[in-house]
């Protein structure tokens, strides 16, 4: 299972993943406080294409993003169709207005609003995506804690992150070689014999073992920690740390530029709106 | 003697923080992460039924709340740096609030470590969780996601909902078993005899 | 030395567990001085963790409990002393190399010590480079823990301990997970640091032959949590005291033991290149001359075969082959080890053979049946894989329960199931704990307990992963005692991935080597480790039995053989 998580354990080589953690870490942050305030396109177009390039430059292997790809395009289709059953009129009342182009049937009405709202919605989810996806191509756990550690947050808090993130392969394989036990004495797993019900108790019986066996090392992980003298002081230094270099100062000012434009869009959309507008930027 | 009191209670809420907890909420989370994406049966858009709410269960009988709802927060953010399918700070911070409840089992006096967790506290643990449940998937999780991605409110609040009775089932249902199981391992094992 | 103050030093040193109601240790009285090696020996639960506990500050810090008498170390008594100050004084290197395995890469967890002391970066880097060629690591230190040995993670642990100029280094079973070939290269290194860094080493670790492949100061011997002994190696060999406590002598004075009745030399008797020849000639060639050194023929000539394996290939990612086996024939009643270092695929053709795997091409025949398009279910029918740790196998809360469950899976229930379940308790020899909660069986009651539930089944094949792995030399004993039992009962093959070379030799009449996916001998145990190629590439060390009969002038391969079945 080691082989197929997204997020790699080992640091790239490409201009993105070279960069240090805080900045990957501000970069993200940055490019996915826009992406979830906005409803401008004039904002989401040049973030989308802005995180559309961040993704590319970490020359990601096809094979690798394939299925997760597909999956996110196909589950955001389904719920924007979903989107529009239950509300087919959900742009007007975003909108604020409304052209009727044409009427399938009853209430269902097509309306340049609805549409244009629907794509916008698209454009937001599909940016968060990519945005995730360089994201999880560019970092390491170790960077993510010294990352976070950078920003102020608690040293314990990044060992949280970097140590869980470390110990999943472990706990995959733990969980993989239980299940293989279990299905040897007769455990059946195969989707299409079993219902839904009997599969939540199945993962149940291997949940016990998995549980007991990875908690069991708790103690001696904590003590190999203590007598190696974590908690001794209110500072860390990580050994993982990369110092910021020209390129890390260019992708900070991108950050900058974003949080600024994330500023004014707070002050003026969201908070001095007046009272009945819509939050959606509708060109006509 | 008040203020003894009160220290311990946000001891209770806080858990203390030595090396043995970060520990287990960093392999809490990991454990919560690889169910959340791997052993979970689809039932509807980004929600599954899924086992790994018996993780802040047991994390949160041994630790208290806190511990147990970082484990719900850290262990989503995990679940979505490994599939890689997106961040969705709705579900982290619904998780995250979730976790805390379905932890607060000290608060109440169930001391599983000690071989204490009797009927009243599972009906305690049975109604915190519910309430939990709905505060965290039923309102705030959809709600964050109308303000964050513009979705539409009666199918987001119908998702959380969802959330609300899938993950409820395998907390409560799944969850009791669990604790008592647990009570009785802590629980001394005294006058074992050959038969 | 004597003259110096002692650098560790126990006066009437007791300690009692707050959760216990005896005491662990009683009345201990030691003194170790700077630059001593120090083994310290005992059976399972005679006080060694406890004792290493006290001396690196995890009691009381972490674990507490009582104390009476005192105890000093490095000039500071312990119950003054918190974990950080004594990190300061002691290094420790615990056995669970996983475990203790924090960072992510090499270079990460050398560092932890440095990083947690807030050292910047800049003498971090030279500081972990400088540990990691200390211990032969320095072009790994962007290395995963998935992608390293046992003994590069033991190295990895080594270095990690070495930046605080710590005084004290204390060996935790640090052997526990390795081969015979890494465990001897760690045992080089522990002595080079205690040799040139001028390091107090204080090893605890039962496989006492592994640890005198170089010379030791001094031997502290516990039992009950109180010193039986205190005394040189040689001190300890001439009387044979040791297997009294669960630990096993070295092989070679065991063999000159039970050729010439008595040792002829009560000093040097440490390292079998000590031993004098001479004295020993004429004894050994009469023994060799009065007994026959064929192997004994256990297996039937018709004996049914039970595992074919025809053209067997594996690959994980199409370009690099993981197995690659021309063929391979397995009798019904055949005792197997299974031999290789890590990555050799001898895990991954355990997988095969159960079906967790499906080859690439070729096949494998069970019972002349082709398993290609058997469920993992149905193979599970015929083979029972045994997994190192218990714990990741046992499921439910009750012995009677967690026997029954294969069956209860497999539809089976009422009167048969009962019959069944009976027979697999009365087998294993669990009946008397059937109603017991599982936890509270013993480590080896639970290894029982996984047989048993896969006895249920009436299993042809008996796949076991290293099955004695950690466990002192009384609980090896009953653990393959209990395997040799079992397998005798229910007329089963057993298949032993191993690399405990004194197992095959002693509970094995087949040994499979596997390099590089491929077999490279398939033999005898004995004659497989008179081969020195073989036994090079496989990782192994030939037991000292051979080194033995290379000095005295007898064949090893005879020798091995007759000395173990007298």
């Amino acid at each position: 299972m080691e082989n197929s998580f997204v997020i790699s354990y080992l640091p790239g080589q490409h201009l993105i993943q070279k960069l240090n953690g805080t900045t990957k870490l501000l970069l993200l942050v940055s490019s996915l406080s826009l992406i979830m305030i906005s409803f401008d396109i004039r904002i989401l177009i040049p973030t989308f294409a802005l995180n559309i390039i961040f993704l590319i430059s970490v020359k990601p292997k096809w094979r690798q993003i394939r299925g997760i790809t597909y999956f996110i395009v196909f589950m955001n289709l389904f719920n924007i169709l979903l989107m529009y059953l239950v509300s087919p009129t959900i742009g007007v009342s975003e909108i604020g207005h409304s052209d009727v182009w044409f009427s399938i049937i009853g209430r269902y009405v097509v309306t340049p609003e609805t549409l244009f709202y629907l794509s916008v919605r698209l454009l937001k989810i599909f940016s968060m995506f990519i945005a995730s996806l360089w994201f999880v191509l560019s970092i390491t756990p170790s960077e993510l804690g010294v990352g976070l550690y950078r920003l102020h947050v608690p040293y314990k808090i990044c060992t949280v992150v970097s140590l869980g993130l470390r110990s999943i392969p472990d706990i995959s394989r733990n969980y993989r070689e239980i299940k293989n036990s279990l299905q040897m004495r007769g455990l059946e797993l195969d989707k299409k014999r079993v219902s839904v019900f009997k599969r939540l108790k199945q993962s149940v019986t291997i949940l016990i073992p998995l549980l007991l066996s990875t908690f069991e090392r708790v103690d001696v992980i904590a003590s190999a920690m203590d007598l190696r003298l974590y908690g001794i002081g209110k500072k860390r230094s990580y050994y993982s740390y990369k110092k910021p270099t020209r390129n890390d100062q260019f992708f900070r000012l991108i950050v900058i530029i974003q949080l600024i434009v994330f500023a004014i869009y707070l002050v003026v959309v969201v908070f001095l709106r007046p009272a009945g507008a819509g939050r959606v930027w509708y060109p006509w | 003697m008040l203020i003894e009191k009160k220290e311990s209670y946000s001891k209770k809420l806080l858990g203390s923080w030595d090396t043995k907890t970060v520990v287990s909420v960093a392999i809490g989370a990991a454990l919560f992460g690889v169910l959340l994406d791997f052993v979970s049966i689809p039932v509807f858009t980004n929600t599954k039924l899924s086992v790994a709410y018996l993780i802040p269960v047991f994390v949160g009988a041994l630790f208290g709340p806190l511990p147990a709802g970082l484990v719900g927060l850290f262990g989503n953010i995990f679940a979505d740096l490994l599939a890689g399918s997106g961040f969705w700070p709705d579900w982290w911070i619904g998780n995250f609030i979730a976790s805390f409840v379905i932890g607060l089992l000290p608060l109440y006096g169930a001391r599983i470590k000690d071989g204490i967790f009797n009927v009243k506290h599972a009906t305690i643990f049975t109604i915190t969780t519910i309430i939990g449940l709905l505060i965290s998937f039923g309102f705030i999780s959809p709600f964050l996601n109308t303000v964050f991605y513009g979705g539409e409110k009666a199918i987001n609040f119908a998702q959380g909902w969802i959330a609300v009775v899938s993950d409820g089932i395998v907390a409560v249902v799944a969850g009791l078993p669990l604790l008592y199981a647990l009570t009785r391992r802590y629980k001394k094992n005294s006058n074992l005899t050959k038969e | 030395m004597s003259q110096s103050q002692p650098i560790i030093s126990f006066k009437d040193f007791s300690f009692k567990y707050k959760t216990q109601q005896e005491a662990t240790l009683k009345h201990l009285d030691l003194d170790l001085f700077p630059g001593e090696k120090v083994l310290i020996l005992g059976p399972s639960g005679s006080g060694k963790t406890t004792l290493v506990k006290c001396i690196n500050g995890l009691i009381p810090n972490q674990d507490k409990g009582m104390i009476s008498g005192k105890c000093v170390i490095n000039g500071k008594e312990i119950n003054h002393t918190s974990i950080f100050q004594r990190g300061n004084d002691v290094g420790t290197v615990l056995q669970d190399s996983d475990a203790q395995f924090v960072g992510l890469s090499v270079g990460e967890d050398i560092a932890f010590y440095l990083e947690n002391k807030n050292v910047p970066l800049h003498d971090m880097q030279a500081k972990v480079t400088k540990a990691a060629e200390v211990v032969g690591l320095d072009s790994f230190l962007s290395s995963l823990p998935f992608d390293l040995s046992g003994g590069q993670k033991q190295r990895t642990s080594i270095a990690g301990i070495l930046h605080g100029n710590a005084p004290i280094l204390l060996f935790d079973e640090p052997l526990a997970a390795l081969n015979p070939s890494m465990s001897e290269s760690i045992v080089d290194l522990i002595d080079r640091l205690n040799h040139q860094e001028h390091k107090t080493v204080v090893i605890v670790e039962h496989r006492f032959e592994e640890v005198l492949h170089k010379e030791i100061d001094k031997i502290v011997l516990l039992n009950e949590g109180q010193i039986v002994k205190i005394g040189k190696p040689d001190d300890f060999l001439k009387d044979d005291i040791l297997e009294k406590y669960g630990i096993r002598n070295p092989l070679y004075l065991d063999a000159l033991r039970k050729v010439s009745g008595n040792l002829k030399q009560d000093h040097d008797l440490w390292n079998v290149d000590l031993i004098n020849p001479s004295d020993y000639q004429s004894d050994f060639q009469k023994f060799l001359n009065n007994r026959s050194s064929q192997p004994d023929k256990l297996t039937q000539k018709d004996a049914k075969g039970i595992i074919d394996v025809a053209d067997l290939r594996y690959s994980y990612d199409g370009q690099h082959q993981v197995i690659n086996m021309v063929h391979l024939h397995i009798k019904r009643g055949e005792k197997i080890s299974i031999i290789g270092k890590n990555g050799s695929g001898k895990s991954t053709f355990a997988k095969l053979l159960t079906g967790i795997l499906r080859p690439t091409t070729g096949d494998i025949l069970e019972l002349g049946k082709s398993i290609k398009h058997q469920t993992i279910q149905q193979i599970g029918q015929q083979m029972a894989y045994i997994m190192q740790d218990p714990n990741k196998m046992i499921v439910k809360d009750t012995v009677e329960d967690e026997v029954g469950l294969a069956l209860q899976l497999r539809g089976i229930s009422g009167r048969e199931l009962g019959d069944r379940v009976a027979e697999a308790l009365n087998v294993t020899d669990l009946y008397a704990m059937r109603h017991w909660p599982v936890n509270a069986l013993s480590y080896g009651q639970k290894k029982r307990l996984t047989v048993a539930s896969l006895l249920v089944l009436n299993p042809a094949c008996l796949i076991m992963d290293e099955p004695t792995a950690g466990q002192d030399f009384e609980h090896y004993q009953r653990m393959m005692a209990f395997v040799d039992h079992v397998i005798q009962q229910k007329q089963m093959t057993l298949i032993v991935i191993t690399h405990d070379m004194q197992l095959a030799l002693e509970h094995t009449n087949r040994a499979i080597v596997i390099d590089q996916g491929a077999v490279i001998a398939d033999d005898d145990p004995f004659k497989v480790l008179n081969d020195k190629w073989i036994v090079r590439q496989a990782g192994l060390r030939q037991t000292s039995i051979y080194r033995l009969a290379e000095r005295i002038g007898v064949n090893g391969e005879n020798l091995a053989r007759a000395s173990i079945n007298v």
